[in-house]
């Protein structure tokens, strides 16, 4: 940076307007956007609020296919969470996602788009339902999040926790619903049409190590898992891998 | 939705919020994200700061109407500075009849020191009146990579130009710049 760039920079400094000009700012154009007709005219993705009359029997249809997904998900799911052992944590979590595919596109059968998530986490898997279904056959993404450790840097890494969950893109995942105990992941995913998925992803976790993780729009491509958290500590190194896999919609 | 729960969500996820549902609360906590920016881009382009109040209203109205059709190709910011850039052409464009007139705010330049204060307010009004006599292709250049720090393939992209001529406008730019203020350089 030179004379000149010092100075036009000190001159713009000078000329920035206070926290409070702005907030002023911002609450005047905000207050104008209700009077705004434009966004009327936009096409404006909403999911079909639209429920079933038959709601009663809506019910028993849930509970007899969950109970049927249940046990579908967590043969399906834990054959992706083998608790193998090596030398690299990041090809353990390289895992064929056919079985979240066939998965997803079972879950959308037997619930014509009324679910939210099928989690597993450390082998208790969760089933989100909803009342309404989408509008639009919307893509799924698989997401994957596991802790690994090794006890010395010669010894093997091996998965001590994890977590996967199913869902259509663009929903804000968070689990588990109760939220007592203080552990909480909370996942969103957008597919862009490179192929490559934003993950918001929020984590918090007590057992079997305490992490604490927020990690805002990171782009992932669905072969590169992604190391969130590493830390070393007495009882040995932990790191925390994220790795994503895009599922394909085929309702309808 | 709790006003911590928005805080904490990435500006792709209030998009999102904001395309399917017309969520206000998420369109404001954009735009408290980027008002400065997006201000900071107008400013020296217009050069009075009225204006500049007017001008970064409209383009987050702009946004607010547009913003179905943003696509995550690009970042939110680059996108969102886009329109206050286009806000700001369509205003240059506007008065390309009339000179550009600057205006001096005293209220944005208080210091503690009264001598300081002069020498400064002495400064600032030679270097408005130096951009002022700027080209806008070129000050647009400076303001841009001088003094918002893009880099000059970003520039270009906001400009609608090719590399090597955002690079010409540039040297251009600063050259002219140095020259009317040779006085402060260097000191």
């Amino acid at each position: 940076m030179n004379d000149l760039d010092n100075l036009l920079q000190s001159w713009n400094k000078r000329n920035e307007p206070s926290e409070v000009h702005l907030d002023k700012l911002r609450h005047q154009a905000i207050a104008q956007l209700s009077s705004s007709p434009a966004l009327a005219d936009l096409q404006i993705y909403s999911p079909s609020t639209t429920v079933s009359k038959r709601r009663g029997s809506l019910a028993v249809v849930f509970a007899f296919a969950a109970s049927i997904l249940m046990a579908f998900g967590i043969f399906k799911l834990t054959t992706l969470f083998d608790k193998q052992a090596s030398s690299d944590p990041l090809r353990l979590v390289a895992a064929s996602t056919q079985n979240s595919q066939s998965l997803f596109a079972e879950l959308d059968r037997v619930f014509d788009g009324r679910w939210q998530s099928l989690s597993e986490i450390d082998g208790n898997v969760q089933l989100q339902t909803r009342e309404s279904n989408s509008s639009s056959p919307e893509p799924g993404v698989a997401v994957r999040l596991t802790v690994f450790r090794r006890r010395s840097h010669d010894a093997d890494w091996t998965i001590v926790w994890d977590a996967s969950i199913i869902s259509h893109t663009d929903e804000w995942v968070q689990l588990p619903q109760d939220q007592t105990s203080g552990d909480l992941i909370s996942v969103w995913t957008h597919a862009l049409p490179d192929g490559s998925v934003i993950v918001d992803s929020d984590m918090t976790l007590s057992k079997p190590v305490s992490i604490q993780v927020a990690e805002p729009s990171m782009i992932t491509r669905p072969s590169q898992p992604t190391r969130l958290w590493s830390e070393r500590r007495a009882d040995g190194e932990f790191q925390l891998i994220q790795s994503v896999a895009r599922l394909e919609a085929n309702r309808g | 939705m709790p006003p911590m729960a928005i805080r904490r969500m990435s500006d792709e996820r209030l998009v999102i919020r904001v395309q399917q549902s017309q969520c206000q609360d998420s369109f404001n906590e954009l735009a408290g994200r980027h008002l400065r920016q997006i201000r900071g881009v107008i400013f020296p382009m217009v050069l009075d700061h009225t204006v500049a109040d007017d001008l970064t209203q409209e383009a987050l109205l702009r946004a607010w109407r547009g913003i179905s059709g943003f696509r995550a190709e690009a970042k939110f910011s680059t996108w969102l500075t886009r329109i206050a850039w286009n806000v700001v052409h369509d205003e240059i464009a506007r008065r390309e009849r009339t000179p550009l007139i600057v205006q001096s705010d005293e209220s944005h330049a208080a210091t503690d020191c009264p001598s300081k204060e002069l020498l400064n307010r002495e400064l600032d009004e030679q270097i408005q009146n130096a951009l002022a006599d700027l080209p806008p292709k070129f000050r647009a250049a400076i303001i841009l990579t001088g003094m918002q720090q893009l880099s000059p393939n970003e520039a270009a992209y906001l400009e609608g130009c090719s590399l090597s001529t955002m690079y010409w406008r540039i040297h251009e730019a600063r050259r002219q710049l140095e020259v009317r203020l040779a006085k402060y350089l260097n000191q």
